[in-house]
C-alpha cells in the first residue's frame, strides 16, 4: 500500500515536471505524451498535480485542438489536446513590463483579440488592421500583427483570415476580456 | 440546353456564396437556406451528365455547411460570451490604449515554463565538454597523401574483403573444370577463352586465369611464331611451373581489337 502510494506521489511529481519543462520548440504537452509517460490513469494524476500547482498560484490548461472547448472531452479528444501549466490570476501591469511587454503592444493584442472573439474567433486582416489604424500608426500596426502572429497570439490563413492562436487560447481567457472591453465605462470626449 | 447552362450557372452561385461565408466569416443567415434548396431540388431532374451531379453535390454541401455554421451561430449567441460584434468594436474605438492594456491584463494567464538544466543534464554536459577535442583540431583539414594508381594483389584483396577466399576457391574450381572441358586438344587458345560478352567480365575472368595459373592448375604456352598464346590445363597435382613472368595487357582496345576477330568463345 506505501509503495502504491509512494509510486503515485512519484507520478505526480513526474507530471509536474512534464507540464512545466519546455521539451519542444513550443511549452505544453499533448495528452498522449501525459499517458506514455504516466500511464492511463494520467487525467487522475493531473488532478492531484492540479492541487499541488493551486497552492503556488498556479493551474492547468488545457487547449484542444478544437477551438470550441468539449463539454464533456473524449479520451482521444484529451490525448490529442495540449495541456499547459499557467498563472491563476492575473499578472500586474507591472509584471507585465518586466516581461517585455509595452502598453501599445498589449493594447494592440486587446483590441485584436476583443475583435475576434467578437466575431466569432475569426475576421480579416484588413478589417483588424482598420479598427487598429483608428490609433496606431499603420506600420507599426502592420508589423506589431507580424510580431502576434509570430509569438503564436495571433494565426493567419491563405485568405489573410485572422485567428487567436494558440498562445492566445492558451493564455488568454476570451469571456474575460470581452467582459472588462463592455464593463469599462467610457469618458465621451 | 441552353436552360441547363442557366441552371448550372445558378448552382455555381450557390457555392461561391456558401464558401465566401464559410470563409470570410460572413453572418451565414445572409444564406436562404430554405430558397437555395428549392432551386437545388427544381433543378435536380435536368442533370445528366456526372459533373453535372457532382456540381449538384457539392451545393447540397455546401449548403449544409452553412446549415451548421447557423447552428454554431445559435448556439454562440445563446451563450453568456455572445456579445454584438458592432458594439464591441465601438467600444475598442473609444477605449484608451492604457484601458485597453488593462483589459488584457485582466484576462492575460502567461505560461509557466521552466527553462532550468538538470543535474543530469549537468553532468552530460560536463562530459561532452572535457571530450570535445578544440576547435583549431577539429578544424584541420585532413591531410591526405597522394599515392598514384597501382593493382592490389589477391592478398590486399581477400585483406580488404573485396574477394572471400571461398569465392574465389569457387570461381576458380569452376573455370578450371570449364577449361578441362575446352581444352580437348590439350590447350586452348587464351583470348578465345578469357574473352566475353563486356569487358569487365573478361577482365574478371582474365583474373582467375592468372590466379588458376599461379596454383599451377595451368599453364601459359607462348607460339613464338605466330605471336598466339594458350592456356594447358594441368592436374593441379604437380609443382607449380617454374617462375616465369608473361604479361597479358588486357586493355579496353585490346579487348575490343580481339572480339572484332572474332576470338570469342
Amino acid at each position: 500500500m506505501a509503495e502504491e502510494e509512494a509510486e503515485f506521489i512519484q507520478k505526480v511529481r513526474r507530471a509536474v515536471r512534464l507540464l512545466l519543462f519546455q521539451r519542444h520548440r513550443s511549452p505544453g504537452i499533448r495528452g498522449w505524451e501525459l499517458r506514455k509517460s504516466l500511464g492511463k490513469d494520467y487525467v487522475k494524476i493531473l488532478e492531484l498535480a492540479r492541487r499541488q500547482l493551486d497552492e503556488l498560484g498556479l493551474e492547468i490548461r488545457v487547449v484542444y485542438e478544437q477551438a470550441e472547448e468539449p463539454a464533456k472531452p473524449t479520451e482521444e479528444q484529451l490525448e490529442r489536446a495540449r495541456f499547459y501549466v499557467v498563472a491563476k490570476g492575473p499578472i500586474s501591469p507591472t509584471e507585465a513590463h518586466l516581461s517585455g511587454w509595452r502598453v501599445d503592444e498589449l493594447a494592440m493584442l486587446s483590441v485584436a483579440l476583443a475583435y475576434l472573439y467578437s466575431k466569432h474567433g475569426k475576421a480579416s486582416r484588413g478589417e483588424v488592421e482598420q479598427l487598429l489604424k483608428e490609433k496606431f500608426p499603420e506600420w507599426v500596426v502592420g508589423m506589431t500583427l507580424d510580431r502576434f502572429i509570430k509569438r503564436g497570439y495571433l494565426s493567419q490563413d491563405e485568405q489573410d483570415m485572422l485567428y487567436a492562436g494558440w498562445k492566445a487560447r492558451a493564455e488568454i481567457d476570451s469571456r474575460t476580456l470581452l467582459q472588462q472591453v463592455m464593463g469599462k465605462e467610457v469618458g465621451l470626449k | 440546353m441552353m436552360n441547363r447552362k442557366v441552371a448550372l450557372g445558378e448552382l455555381l452561385r450557390v457555392i461561391s456564396l456558401c464558401q465566401s461565408v464559410r470563409l470570410k466569416g460572413l453572418d451565414p443567415f445572409d444564406v436562404d437556406v430554405r430558397r437555395k434548396l428549392e432551386v437545388l431540388r427544381k433543378y435536380l431532374p435536368r442533370w445528366k451528365t456526372v459533373d453535372e451531379l457532382l456540381t449538384d453535390a457539392e451545393a447540397f454541401n455546401e449548403l449544409s455547411t452553412v446549415i451548421k455554421l447557423q447552428g454554431d451561430w445559435i448556439k454562440r449567441q445563446a451563450s453568456m460570451l455572445y456579445v454584438d460584434p458592432t458594439l464591441v468594436e465601438m467600444k475598442l474605438k473609444l477605449l484608451e490604449p492604457e484601458e485597453l492594456s488593462r483589459c488584457l491584463l485582466a484576462a492575460w494567464r502567461p505560461l509557466m515554463v521552466l527553462e532550468q538544466i538538470t543535474p543530469k543534464r549537468l553532468e552530460e554536459a560536463a562530459d561532452y565538454w572535457n571530450t570535445l577535442p578544440p576547435l583549431r583540431e577539429r578544424m584541420r583539414m585532413e591531410e591526405v597523401a597522394e599515392t598514384s594508381p597501382s593493382s592490389m594483389s589477391l592478398l590486399e584483396l581477400l585483406k580488404f574483403r573485396f574477394v572471400s577466399q571461398a569465392e574465389l576457391k569457387e570461381r576458380v574450381e569452376a573455370l578450371y573444370s570449364q577449361l578441362r572441358k575446352e581444352a580437348k586438344s590439350g590447350r586452348v587458345d587464351y583470348w578465345q577463352f578469357v574473352l566475353e560478352d563486356t569487358y569487365e567480365k573478361s577482365v574478371e575472368r582474365a583474373y582467375y586465369v592468372a590466379f588458376m595459373i599461379s596454383q599451377a592448375l595451368a599453364t601459359l604456352e607462348q607460339d613464338p611464331l605466330k605471336g598466339e598464346i594458350y592456356i594447358r590445363p594441368l592436374d593441379g597435382q604437380g609443382k607449380a611451373a617454374p617462375m616465369s613472368s608473361m604479361p597479358v595487357p588486357l586493355t579496353h582496345e585490346q579487348w575490343e581489337k580481339a572480339r572484332r576477330s572474332g576470338k570469342h568463345g
